[in-house]
């Protein structure tokens, strides 16, 4: 079926979810985000003069120069190595209160500014850090060690300098829901390009505008905001070029993200792998038919893995192949995957501060859908192995009625594959074949950050014994188009028909509105304010 | 089976509504505004066990006195027990209003626990009597004896129920004592246990100013007051009109 203005009603889904955004910027007290008061002091420091006057540095016996450290108190951001003026705004908005348990509640006036609220916008205080060195967020491949991020918005925040830090501070963070939108512009133009319907393509871009972690995350000052619109436009252009092939702009298109994502955060560095993927596409595509030759293919793997070696030198990961951090592996591993849950939860937007029932509930329900997503994708790869069953064992054989009364739920899911494999076998797959290339593409995607991400917790657990760097799911969301890719996959082919299909997209929407809701109204709001 | 389009339509209608329904009825529950001058804090343990009534006396110090938050240093209510809230008068004699939980109860919020009641209109400078008490189930009634068969060999366990004491004395607040089962007091703190008292404003339009007002604390101008509330109008708007829009009746089939 077909919309009148399809994209009238794309525009809409944007600008609601930039509303919604900026709504949550307004909901959200300054430097509540992931880190996000480090991020704003990594962008003070590159707005101001970086030769500091450390008040901090002393002389050791040999004359050498260090910096003496006061204890930095985890909730008070007043004792961190920060501006003068975050270090005051943080001691007059009472970010204590907002850092600390449930129970810390702001003391709120009874007017529309808080306690001292006045005097420190009246008041101009330093943007230098004082203390050395300064606490910042570096990327290693960045201009100067700066990420590209952090460049970018070093505009917002000197075009706006004469405004007091709050003016300043949710400007920037407005430039992230704005990032967001172009996010969410581009997962549409995946969707579309991956064929699915224009109808079933905005149902997914609006799922995706409610997904609680991503919308909240889109409200920060943080180098994520930047890295997550480019891996997803590199994800456009992998589709685009699966689609279509290579062409001049396709491939200088994706260069650039790829080195735009690599600048802004080193976490980006997967991408070179997916990227190898779609150029050992292309060749094995071409010369699959032709005499390979195995001296250039030899010679490109080559060239490839010295740069990739080169890179991951650069990031310190080369470092893992040593004997101390092979023997950790085994442990890592065992505990890593023991909470895999936990970054599940974390992913699917589910705040730790405020688990109840209902959000066990919630997370449940995904993992359920999850499930049968992937169950249906099972089958679609497995499709030429169960048309080959056709004239082998039967399962239905083994949904006999003893076994439907001791096992049912083992018996319900025999009678479905064998429902779907009798549509596979009558061709049913076929139309879903052109498909195929984008789920081995997205699955990549998947796993690939999934690898990046556990090779830099491991890294980390090898040092300190513990799993300090963890996988928490926001780790998870560059790759957030690519899951929903295969998600809808996999239950367009457990739906079998497109109305079914399309149903269960519009419950999967409803469940993310219900939930982005409840996050916003019943938690985070009665959080800081009631 | 006939599928029936309407119908799943109806159903996923029906759950968005009644969903959003149960989420702004909770929201309204939790609209309270407590005093944040005094904070609640982990100060000393008061710890009160089986048959024993804690009694903290408090002078509201606004109208509209309608919740109660308190500070417990318990994840769970175990269960077999039962804890019992009374909202009395100053003599904590009469009581204005009672809620019991009953074990198996997990306290939400790291501990802390809200003790709803009808909003009191005229509350400004009474005193009121907080009656805190832990009850041990004593029949064993027909939902214990199902509730065994899952739960064999396991004997019920003592619960001791700990609240804290606040790290500083407050003129509203008055030391409270603990009475055991006989009667008798069984100990008097230091100050008293750490509450917060929180309050509804007269009609719904007064709380959702009160709310705007704190979210507008800290802020810069463009997400103050009138700002904030229009943002808020633009959010519903514009996503039901986007949703309305996703769900438009459509012309043809699409190639």
């Amino acid at each position: 079926m077909k919309y009148k203005f399809p994209s009238g009603i794309l525009f809409l889904i944007l600008i609601a979810f930039f509303f919604r955004g900026v709504f949550l910027v307004g909901v959200f007290p300054i430097f509540k985000g992931q880190d996000e008061s480090r991020h704003y002091n990594t962008v003070q420091y590159l707005s101001t003069d970086q030769d500091k006057d450390c008040q901090n540095k002393e002389f050791d016996e040999n004359g050498k120069v260090v910096y003496k450290q006061d204890k930095q108190i985890k909730q008070d951001l007043s004792t961190y190595r920060y501006s003068d003026e975050i270090k005051e705004t943080a001691l007059v908005v009472q970010h204590k209160q907002i850092r600390g348990e449930y129970y810390d509640k702001v003391n709120f006036t009874d007017s529309r500014d808080g306690l001292g609220e006045r005097e420190l916008k009246s008041k101009q205080y330093s943007k230098t850090q004082h203390v050395c060195p300064p606490d910042v967020a570096m990327s290693t491949f960045g201009k100067d060690r700066f990420s590209l991020y952090q460049w970018g918005v070093l505009g917002v925040e000197k075009f706006l300098s004469s405004q007091d830090i709050f003016v300043r501070y949710n400007a920037i963070r407005i430039v992230s829901v704005l990032l967001g939108v172009v996010m969410l512009w581009v997962a549409y133009l995946i969707f579309r390009t991956v064929e699915f319907s224009t109808r079933q393509s905005l149902i997914l871009t609006a799922i995706i505008s409610f997904q609680p972690k991503l919308s909240i995350y889109f409200t920060n000052i943080n180098y994520d905001v930047l890295l997550i619109p480019l891996w997803t436009g590199f994800i456009l252009v992998g589709s685009i070029i699966l689609k279509k092939g290579w062409n001049f702009t396709n491939g200088l298109t994706l260069f650039l993200l790829l080195a735009g994502a690599i600048m802004t955060k080193p976490s980006a560095l997967p991408l070179l792998g997916l990227g190898m993927f779609l150029v050992g596409r292309t060749f094995y595509i071409k010369f699959k038919k032709q005499k390979i030759n195995w001296v250039l293919v030899g010679g490109i793997i080559l060239v490839g893995g010295f740069i990739s070696y080169l890179l991951l030198d650069k990031a310190g990961m080369t470092v893992l192949l040593s004997k101390e951090y092979l023997d950790s592996l085994g442990e890592y591993l065992g505990e890593s995957f023991s909470r895999i849950d936990g970054s599940s939860s974390n992913y699917w937007g589910v705040i730790g501060w405020s688990a109840n029932n209902l959000t066990l509930l919630y997370v449940k329900v995904i993992w359920v859908i999850e499930w049968v997503a992937w169950f249906g994708l099972g089958l679609w790869i497995t499709g030429p192995w169960a048309k080959g069953l056709k004239k082998g064992i039967n399962l239905k054989l083994l949904a006999c009625p003893i076994l439907k009364n001791k096992y049912p739920v083992i018996s319900g899911i025999i009678s479905i594959y064998e429902k779907i494999k009798k549509r596979c076998q009558k061709g049913y797959f076929r139309e879903l074949k052109g498909q195929k290339k984008y789920f081995w593409f997205m699955l990549i995607a998947v796993v690939i950050l999934q690898l990046g991400i556990r090779v830099a917790d491991w890294k980390v657990f090898t040092k300190t014994g513990g799993l300090d760097l963890g996988t928490p799911g926001r780790y998870w969301l560059p790759n957030i188009i690519p899951h929903f890719v295969l998600l809808a996959l996999g239950l367009k082919i457990i739906m079998i028909e497109k109305k079914y299909f399309e149903f269960s997209l519009f419950a999967f929407l409803v469940l993310m509105i219900l939930y982005w809701t409840y996050g916003v109204v019943d938690v985070i709001i009665p959080r800081f304010y009631l | 089976m006939i599928y029936k389009n309407k119908r799943i339509e109806y159903i996923l209608l029906t759950i968005l509504i009644v969903g959003l329904i149960l989420i702004f009825g909770s929201f309204f529950k939790q609209l309270n505004f407590a005093d944040n001058s005094q904070q609640v804090k982990k100060g000393e343990r008061v710890e009160i066990i089986a048959g024993d009534t804690l009694k903290q006396k408090f002078t509201s110090e606004h109208d509209g006195l309608s919740n109660l938050k308190i500070l417990f240093g318990n994840k769970i209510l175990r269960d077999g027990h039962f804890l019992k809230f009374i909202l009395a008068d100053e003599k904590c004699e009469e009581s204005i209003v009672e809620k019991v939980l009953v074990g198996e109860y997990e306290f939400n919020s790291k501990y802390l626990y809200d003790f709803n009641f009808p909003k009191i209109d005229d509350s400004e400078n009474k005193k009121y009597c907080l009656k805190i008490s832990l009850e041990e189930e004593l029949e064993w009634g027909l939902l214990r004896k199902v509730k065994s068969k899952f739960k064999k060999n396991k004997e019920r366990e003592k619960q001791k129920i700990r609240l804290f004491e606040q790290n500083d004395s407050s003129d509203n607040i008055e030391k409270y004592v603990i009475i055991n089962k006989s009667g008798d007091k069984k100990m008097e703190g230091e100050r008293g246990v750490s509450f917060r008292q929180s309050y509804k404003n007269q009609t719904v339009r007064q709380d959702f100013q009160q709310l705007n007002q704190r979210m507008s604390q800290y802020k810069p101008w463009f997400l103050k007051e009138g700002y904030l509330a229009v943002i808020a109008v633009l959010v519903i708007a514009f996503t039901g009109w986007s949703l309305a829009m996703l769900t438009e009746k459509r012309e043809k089939e699409e190639k």
